[in-house]
């Protein structure tokens, strides 16, 4: 079939045919997953999703507290081991970790403007702040779909917000192929992937998926040198970032105008980690807390709660360290942040 | 930088476009010098000096044969080239291969030696350009081309990207002549690349990658699996190397052709084959054709004795087993498949007379059964290829003959038979006489609609984890 050439202009209009059709459909299927399947693009949310609404399902009755952050709380929130929460009515609510690996301010208003549109009404939201994100996140532009760009519009580089998504929707039929396989022809899905994860517990807790027991002295210097290179430059350089400050104001925006109560949590660092803070930042820091503070959102700094045993690398804990943090968590925070206590 | 990736994509994007804005000769050919040397050092810049040292050195050679016609000085000159080229060869590629050897013969003789290991990367495709470098300065030295006065016309025939890696093996005959003709832009030339390259990504990523996912499992770990699944396994990797490498071909097809250069076609539907001399007429073209030209007819070919043209038959795959890879299992699979050509041979002559049993092999029934045997055959020899030691075949054949139980299969045995299906199909319907022309008949519309649906299939189905071509290890 390929050897053989066609005559000239039956030619011409194959190849324009054939590349009309294409971007077409692509554009079609585009739009389709865009605004009907976000969750392809971000595994971990589709995860956590369809976790939240099985939670929900079994128990509508139960306010729902939210866990919003990155990987530290992945890893550090185990809601399994919290014992009965009872809000000021005396219900029992679901505490679920909704967090994701990597989310700064800006995937923090992605994740409730997601839970918002599918439906879920959180009652609380512990939502995590890493001071280091306020200096630099990652735009979280693979893992959105278009309806989060608006969202992140305000708080970006146009530029670079625009340059990007659009420059992944052009491989925007290869992209999502695993997500639409799965969907559609499982049996067609790679095993390889299926295999990475995530695996989470009921509520969102970590699975045996990224917490360990007693990392390798090999794995132990591969995550230390990533904190190293993510955070050690940005803490000796702290400044607050205009963007990720917004994004930030933002989200404690909307769920004051959606009678969300919040709490914030600044989570643990060792003692590696808080000596990279350049001098004066702290102050800084605390300036900024206690605007918040001001505004009657309650605060708890547990960078300090662990000792440095407890860590895999200078900021995300082993196991022992995140069953002992989350029964803190529980104690310190969530009974007398959802109890009124 | 693999074909199937988007950085392939993008360079290849880029030096089409220029290529084509650009009205003189002269400047495209060095566009596209520029472009492979830039290919090929994207993988190693310090041998992609070395073939463009031994290329000088060939053309050097070549340009010397031309001008002295004393045929004791051409002969010279031809040793020095092969020498030359041979000893590059096995300097990278065999050198320890050898010494390996040697050092395992002494101590089975029960010599102790201490032999030292080399410490060499192989050059990507040296296997490819130094085939091609040979063949010119003979088919030079044999009067059948001239000496290729212009060094960048030269350079262009060894190092051009499509080509390098992984073939096809070009002749300069047929090169040389493309590469001084002028180009125009045709729009039946660029539909007929789009096509090729679009089969050969559907080759690659949606049935080789995805045949990787059953095969390497289990060749890791033969024992581990029930007898039914390592035959899935087998079969699997016969279709996984077949679409592995002729989809690379046909992307490198493609690729030239789009740039206005035809390379010889490397594969013809080789499944189809329904005698295993009529498989290595169909698998491989252009490394068959060049055994065929440069070793087997200087052998004696046909004319000589039977015994000895099945020596050289022998000798002949040996080396074509050899040159595929530093390893004993090639050497045993290329023999193999010379053994496979001398029964089919004895066997023609002992069949002549027999019009009962020809008649019923050229049946419908008869001609399937020929093909399932030679298909069989060939699957069987691809599992000494494909295994890392005699151990390891030896594994594998003692799970596929023993009916043992174990572990069912890596992927979906549904994924295995559509894929299957796929590859027979594909050559049923390419071997229709009519096809072509029924193809070509059909409106503009229905065929753009049928090949942007076969590139969302093909951009769909593939796995989550590509694997380097394989022949790119030759």
């Amino acid at each position: 079939m390929a050897l053989v050439a066609p005559r000239r202009l039956p030619a011409r209009s194959e190849f324009f045919w054939t590349l009309g059709l294409f971007l077409a459909f692509t554009a079609l299927f585009v739009v389709y997953v865009e605004m009907r399947h976000p969750e392809w693009y971000d595994r971990e949310y589709q995860v956590r999703r369809g976790l939240l609404n099985d939670r929900i399902t079994e128990s509508p009755e139960r306010p729902v507290v939210l866990v919003i952050g990155s990987s530290r709380l992945v890893a550090a929130v185990l809601p399994e081991r919290l014992g009965p929460i009872r809000d000021t009515e005396g219900r029992e609510v679901t505490v679920f970790n909704y967090c994701r690996i990597g989310a700064g301010p800006r995937m923090n208003l992605v994740q409730l403007h997601r839970a918002i549109r599918d439906g879920v009404r959180p009652s609380y939201l512990v939502l995590e702040l890493v001071p280091g994100f306020l200096r630099h996140d990652d735009l979280p532009v693979k893992e959105i779909a278009i309806p989060d760009v608006g969202l992140l519009w305000k708080h970006s580089n146009k530029l670079r917000l625009v340059a990007s998504t659009a420059g992944l929707r052009l491989n925007g039929v290869y992209r999502p192929r695993t997500a639409l396989l799965r969907s559609i022809a499982p049996e067609w899905e790679t095993r390889a992937e299926h295999d990475r994860g995530p695996f989470l517990s009921e509520l969102g807790g970590d699975n045996n998926w990224v917490l360990l027991e007693e990392p390798s002295k090999s794995e132990r210097e591969l995550l230390h040198s990533l904190a190293v290179g993510r955070f050690q430059n940005r803490m000796q350089t702290f400044r607050f970032d205009p963007y990720l400050v917004s994004a930030m104001r933002e989200l404690l925006e909307e769920c004051k105008n959606r009678d969300i109560k919040v709490a914030i949590v600044l989570t643990p660092e060792d003692s590696e980690f808080l000596s990279w803070y350049r001098p004066g930042a702290e102050e800084e820091l605390q300036v900024f807390l206690a605007n918040i503070r001001a505004n009657r959102v309650p605060v708890f700094d547990s960078r300090r709660w662990m000792t440095d045993d407890k860590f895999t690398d200078p900021h995300h804990l082993k196991r022992r360290g995140a069953e002992e943090y989350t029964e803190r968590l529980g104690k310190e925070v969530l009974i007398p942040f959802v109890g009124g206590k | 930088m693999l074909f199937c990736t988007q950085q392939y994509l993008v360079f290849f994007l880029i030096v089409f476009t220029v290529y084509w804005v650009l009205p003189w000769a002269r400047l495209r050919v060095w566009v596209l010098l520029g472009a492979s040397y830039f290919f090929y050092q994207s993988w190693n810049a310090e041998l992609a000096r070395i073939i463009f040292l031994t290329t000088v050195g060939d053309y050097l050679i070549a340009r010397g044969m031309d001008k002295w016609p004393s045929p004791g000085r051409r002969k010279a000159l031809l040793v020095l080239s092969i020498l030359g080229n041979l000893a590059i060869l096995c300097y990278f590629k065999y050198a320890n291969f050898f010494l390996e050897s040697l050092r395992q013969g002494l101590e089975s003789a029960g010599a102790s030696a201490s032999i030292p290991v080399l410490q060499v990367i192989l050059p990507i495709g040296i296997s490819f350009y130094t085939f091609e470098a040979i063949s010119y300065t003979v088919d030079v030295y044999r009067g059948k081309i001239r000496a290729e006065r212009r060094l960048d016309h030269f350079l262009l025939f060894i190092l051009f990207f499509p080509h390098l890696v992984a073939g096809p093996i070009v002749r300069a005959g047929d090169f040389l002549p493309q590469v001084h003709r002028r180009k125009r832009w045709s729009w039946p030339r660029m539909v007929v690349g789009g096509r090729l390259i679009l089969l050969g990504l559907f080759k690659k990523m949606v049935i080789a990658d995805r045949m990787a996912l059953l095969v390497d499992p289990i060749f890791a770990n033969p024992g581990g699996y029930e007898t039914a699944v390592v035959w899935m396994a087998a079969v699997g990797y016969s279709l996984q190397i077949y679409c592995d490498f002729s989809g690379y071909s046909d992307i490198a097809l493609g690729s030239a052709r789009l740039l206005g250069y035809r390379l010889q076609i490397n594969f013809a539907m080789p499944f189809a084959a329904s005698n295993i001399t009529d498989l290595w007429r169909r698998w491989h073209i252009s490394l068959s054709n060049w055994i065929r030209d440069y070793i087997y007819i200087p052998l004696g070919g046909n004319r000589t004795s039977a015994v000895r043209s099945a020596c050289n038959l022998l000798f002949a795959m040996t080396l074509c087993g050899l040159w595929h890879g530093a390893n004993w299992t090639f050497v045993a699979w290329g023999a193999l498949n010379g053994a496979y050509l001398i029964i089919h041979r004895i066997f023609r002559v002992l069949t002549k007379n027999m019009t009962a049993l020809t008649a019923t092999l050229e049946t419908i029934p008869g001609t399937f059964f020929r093909i399932a045997l030679t298909f069989l055959a060939f699957t069987l020899s691809m599992v000494i290829f494909r295994a890392q030691s005699f151990a390891e075949a030896e594994a594998v054949f003692k799970q596929m003959f023993a009916m043992k139980s174990g572990a069912g299969s890596p992927i979906p045995p549904v994924v295995f038979w559509t894929l299957a299906a796929t590859v027979v199909i594909a050559h049923v319907v390419a071997l229709r006489p009519n096809f072509l022309s029924t193809w070509n008949r059909l409106p503009a519309p229905v065929r753009g609609l049928a090949l942007a649906s076969f590139l969302f299939v093909t951009l769909i189905l593939p796995p989550e984890t590509t694997t380097q071509f394989i022949y790119f290890q030759f």
